[in-house]
């Protein structure tokens, strides 16, 4: 009995031990040499001349970026072209999530240029005799970015100061809300993360798969998200086979009304395709629309795109969004490879240019998509 | 079989703890998509409040990115201000730093809007702006100058501080 107690004690000391958060935590940390092994490999992977101008180019050292818990949380790099800096990319230190949890083309890391001025911020609340120690750049998600300078009296370390870089604001510990680094997609993320880790040449992804529907109008935001997004949507079929639509402004307002869409531009949800069929039975047509359920289990990558191929547009609801909170647009198209899976949108907040949302990650967050069938 | 309770009540708490976990989503009764906003009256008494407005001149809305309600107002300096609030104050300005409506609506015409424009001061946060040359911009302000209709077809944006044209668009 006692030999038996002593082995079941082992067994759960050992398996406690392999699969402690803190033992699975180190196996999936990456360090600065391969986060450069993985933004260059982006780079060839991505590097599609007419989309990017990235051919050919390289990536800076890395520089690292910093959880509250003052681990290293991501680094970044920029993307240089003879010489030029052409885009940025951020890699991830945690294989749990996305190895490339954002990217840009066109400029670099999008808060270098503005760590003088939050710096300059700083030094505004400093007390006689306290001054500031070299900053850490903290990254909690994406396209956050907050300043953390550390600040000493003589040798003792005081509390930091925490700098919102976009708008410098000074930021309190409790301004911040925790960031779950867990996906919902560890699987693909660990396709992602071989693949970009590989010492083997990446080749550029001639297999991108994109597909847009032509056609679908940009609408400014107008009485609410919900129902300028589902205008968008609507208003398309008004060019291919239904002329009684009425478009914008107007199609709108009766969107919203049927909606019940409040004065603060907030709709609920369930609401959605109700106002959709009533709208267009209203000019005579007789519609089908309805929500799936919230979340990726639900409302899937797969029925999303297979929406768009078959030329259905998607009113895409996301909660709890890293960008957006809670907010809705038009889903009008997808592309993806073997790696990566983007949804594309006609937002709100950007009238003439198609937005890319990566589905994995917490820029979509909690999808909720309303289907639309004429 | 000897079931003692204290070893039922354990299974119990462990079966709720991780059924806790577990609950199925789907759920979509009472969600809402839509910006973040105090009422008007509460947007005021805010601004008031926090940003030591004295008098309100108007309030507006910003809607070129994340929905704002925008207060103009005077406050106790004789400082004619604009403030950004959500359900909290996003961004103030001294009004007198930058150009004013006026200003900006003579370089809209000169540009071929009309009286019919449509103009808001906007405050786009940095990780919001969705358009490349706005990102490229240092300011987050920008007077929007726009045709009315949702389907917009001629737009621009100036940088607040200096009148400069940031990004201009027109549907040909």
């Amino acid at each position: 009995m006692k030999k038996l107690l002593v082995i079941f004690l082992g067994v759960l000391m050992v398996s406690t031990f392999c699969f402690s958060p803190i033992a699975t935590a180190q196996l999936n940390q990456v360090d600065s040499q391969a986060a450069s092994l993985v933004a260059a490999n982006h780079i060839k992977a991505e590097a599609v001349e007419s989309l990017n101008g990235w051919a050919n180019a390289t990536i800076s050292t890395p520089l690292s970026l910093y959880g509250l818990d003052e681990k290293i949380k991501a680094y970044g790099f920029n993307v240089l072209k003879d010489s030029n800096i052409v885009g940025y990319i951020i890699v991830n230190s945690d294989k749990n999530d996305a190895p490339v949890p954002e990217f840009g083309v066109g400029s670099g890391l999008p808060f270098q240029s503005g760590i003088d001025q939050a710096r300059l911020a700083a030094e505004k609340q400093l007390k006689a005799g306290e001054s500031l120690d070299k900053e850490k750049v903290i990254y909690l998600s994406a396209l956050t970015y907050t300043v953390e300078f550390p600040v000493y009296e003589g040798q003792h370390k005081l509390e930091p100061i925490f700098v919102d870089i976009h708008n410098g604001k000074i930021l309190q510990r409790s301004d911040f809300a925790s960031v779950s680094a867990e996906s919902e997609n560890q699987a693909k993320n660990n396709k992602a993360w071989e693949h970009l880790s590989t010492n083997s040449i990446v080749q550029p992804m001639n297999n991108i798969v994109e597909r847009i529907i032509a056609g679908v109008p940009f609408y400014a935001w107008y009485r609410g998200c919900a129902p300028t997004s589902a205008g968008m949507v609507m208003a398309y079929w008004r060019g291919h086979g239904y002329p009684q639509l009425p478009i914008g402004n107007a199609l709108i307002d009766q969107l919203a009304n049927a909606m019940g869409t409040d004065r603060n531009g907030n709709t609920i949800t369930s609401n959605i395709p109700g106002a959709i069929t009533y709208i267009a039975l209203y000019h005579g047509y007789n519609w089908t629309s309805w929500n799936d359920g919230e979340g990726r289990a639900a409302s899937t990558y797969a029925k999303y795109k297979n929406e768009i191929y078959n030329g259905f547009s998607v009113v895409t609801n996301m909660y709890g969004s890293s960008i957006y909170g809670n907010h809705t647009v038009a889903g009008v198209g997808y592309r993806f490879d073997d790696y990566q899976q983007w949804i594309i949108v006609h937002d709100t907040w950007n009238t003439t240019n198609n937005i890319y949302l990566d589905y994995n990650s917490t820029e979509v967050n909690d999808p909720l998509w309303t289907y639309v069938h004429p | 079989m000897d079931l003692r309770p204290s070893v039922v009540l354990i299974t119990l708490l462990l079966f709720l703890l991780v059924g806790c976990n577990k609950l199925p989503q789907g759920r979509s009764d009472q969600l809402k998509t839509g910006p973040n906003l105090l009422s008007e009256a509460d947007t005021i008494k805010l601004a008031k409040e926090q940003a030591k407005l004295l008098t309100v001149d108007k309030v507006e809305m910003d809607t070129a990115g994340p929905i704002y309600r925008v207060v103009f107002g005077l406050d106790a300096n004789n400082v004619r201000k604009v403030i950004w609030v959500s359900d909290h104050i996003e961004y103030q300005e001294n009004l007198d730093k930058g150009i004013s409506r006026e200003d900006a609506m003579k370089i809209a015409r000169e540009r071929g809007f009309d009286n019919n424009t449509g103009i808001q001061l906007v405050y786009i946060p940095q990780k919001a702006k969705q358009i490349a040359s706005l990102r490229n911009s240092p300011s987050n302000i920008f007077w929007w100058v726009r045709t009315p209709d949702a389907e917009i077809t001629h737009q621009l944006f100036l940088n607040f501080y200096y009148g400069t044209v940031v990004y201009e668009w027109e549907k040909k």
